[in-house]
């Protein structure tokens, strides 16, 4: 039964902000699904609306109107199974590296037990930080902070993670870096994967599938299936079909702008 | 506390100058007296300095405490609420705009000359900083903190004692360096009006019977007391929150 059920069904979604002669429509009718294990990126441009759609599927924020459904079931806020990333490393400033890793657990149930510290050092090791736990946020760099962030958000055995440009702040190389091993490790974890990015390289590097987000009010106007091998890593981006997929998005791209230039 | 020697240079070199120039044009005391004069003042007054200070420093730390209780829960609410907000800081914004000095002889007069009057006059200049310090800081919790908190647990009251608070304790702490400053000009206030014991009642008393140098040494002491107060304050933030002061590196200040 469940098997099924895709993992995110997003049906009809609109959202309206404000009311009255005011009301700025945000989104309009935007439907997807995203399969089991598969990696999707939502590609827009930004004030595209693709951070409020992430927040509708974290359950952060509630659709005007539309259906969303994790794993069968209605999203009505944030859930146990689903976890997040942000363009900041959002990591606490008074809580060390082992700590900020356990917080999803401390924060909802205290103190985490010996199991759970031991999994937390497991994936600070995963993510390449091992002998670092009890280091300050501050003393790492922007690449090492949003590794920490990684770490956090599997320590609670998500099905379902969410990437709101996680690699956006971070310069090109240690970008791509970082983009190849979080794959990896999400992948390892069998975790259904759902990026939001403005980026067609990083999303064609990363995705099976590529949906992007355009138009005023926006929708979903095209989806690309990227045809690469997995795992993903430095030779991929010399791929042929990676190089086809980034020119099949980009003129998708051109066209909505085109055309948003054209009303 | 001088992490700056300099500073102590710039203090000496500053007293031996007023010393030459009162020598020099033959300054009277009753005007402006010699730095050693007023140290002689000082010397002489002896053992009565410890029940000034203590005098003063109760109602600063009273006054200051009184602050706290008060200034923390309204800050909360001025955070928590937009109509809380409107309702509350312009009464704050009248209340700091309005001298002291002309409130203090109401409060002494309503509450009498006891610690507990003057404590209110100190009180009443601390707590502005407080509050809008501590009110600017939970405000300016970055957004994806507060929801990186709610996707684990959607809690409010957690929200606030463990991500808002932390994060405005660097915003608290200005907050309070000023409020200590301020609750030593309240107390000092509030002696002058109140007559009877402290560091502003000797300042006060001694300039009624021209004794200026004493005057110069209660106000040499007044100054100390609120420089070691006001070190105190950054001290305790070393102590019990070392990360405060090195948190714009943490990638919070750009969220």
């Amino acid at each position: 039964m469940l098997a099924a059920e895709p993992a995110i069904a997003c049906d009809g979604i609109v959202k309206v902000f404000g009311s009255g002669t005011d009301a700025l429509t945000i989104l309009r009718d935007a439907s997807f699904v995203v399969r089991h294990q598969e990696f999707v990126s939502i590609l827009g441009s930004s004030g595209s609306g693709k951070s409020t759609l992430f927040r509708f599927i974290a359950g952060l924020l509630k659709p005007t109107s539309g259906h969303i459904k994790i794993l069968g079931r209605e999203v009505e806020g944030p859930r146990d199974d689903v976890t997040l990333m942000f363009q900041n490393p959002t990591l606490f400033p008074w809580m060390s590296v082992l700590d900020n890793v356990l917080f999803p657990i401390s924060y909802r149930f205290g103190r985490p037990t010996r199991e759970q510290q031991a999994y937390a050092r497991d994936l600070i090791a995963t993510v390449g930080l091992a002998g670092k736990e009890k280091f300050s946020p501050s003393q790492l760099s922007g690449g090492m902070q949003q590794r920490v962030a990684l770490a956090r958000s599997l320590v609670r055995h998500p099905r379902i993670i969410l990437l709101d440009e996680p690699f956006s702040a971070l310069d090109e190389m240690l970008r791509e870096n970082l983009a190849i091993d979080v794959h990896r490790i999400l992948s390892k974890a069998e975790c259904t994967v759902v990026l939001v990015t403005h980026s067609i390289s990083e999303a064609v590097l990363l995705s099976d599938r590529v949906l992007i987000l355009a138009g005023a009010p926006a929708s979903i106007t095209d989806v690309v299936a990227v045809d690469l091998p997995r795992p993903r890593t430095v030779a991929t981006l010399d791929h042929p079909a990676y190089a086809d997929a980034c020119r099949t998005l980009r003129a998708a791209m051109r066209r909505n702008f085109q055309e948003a230039a054209d009303v | 506390m001088f992490k700056r020697p300099i500073a102590i240079l710039v203090l000496l070199a500053a007293f031996i100058l007023w010393e030459l120039a009162c020598r020099v044009f033959d300054v009277p005391s009753y005007l402006l007296p010699k730095p050693s004069e007023v140290i002689v003042a000082a010397i002489n007054f002896g053992g009565n300095w410890w029940s000034a200070i203590t005098e003063t420093f109760l109602t600063v730390m009273c006054g200051f405490g009184l602050a706290l209780l008060i200034g923390f829960p309204l800050a909360i609410l001025i955070s928590h609420s937009p109509f809380a907000y409107r309702a509350i800081y312009p009464f704050l914004v009248i209340k700091q705009s309005t001298p002291i000095v002309a409130v203090a002889p109401i409060i002494i007069v309503v509450g009498g000359t006891g610690l507990v009057a003057k404590s209110v006059v100190a009180a009443t200049v601390a707590i502005f900083p407080i509050v809008v310090a501590t009110a600017t800081g939970l405000m300016a919790t970055p957004k994806e903190f507060l929801e990186l908190a709610r996707s684990v647990h959607d809690h409010p009251r957690k929200a606030l004692l463990r991500i808002r608070l932390p994060f405005a304790v660097r915003y608290i702490f200005s907050g309070l360096r000023v409020a200590i400053t301020l609750a030593v000009i309240g107390a000092v206030v509030a002696e002058f009006v109140s007559a009877g014991r402290g560091l502003g009642y000797l300042v006060y008393s001694s300039t009624a019977f021209m004794n200026t140098p004493m005057a110069f040494a209660a106000l040499l002491v007044l100054g100390f007391l609120g420089l070691v107060l006001f070190s105190l304050v950054g001290i305790i933030q070393a102590l019990l929150f070392p990360w405060a002061s090195e948190m714009p590196a943490a990638g919070a200040a750009d969220a």
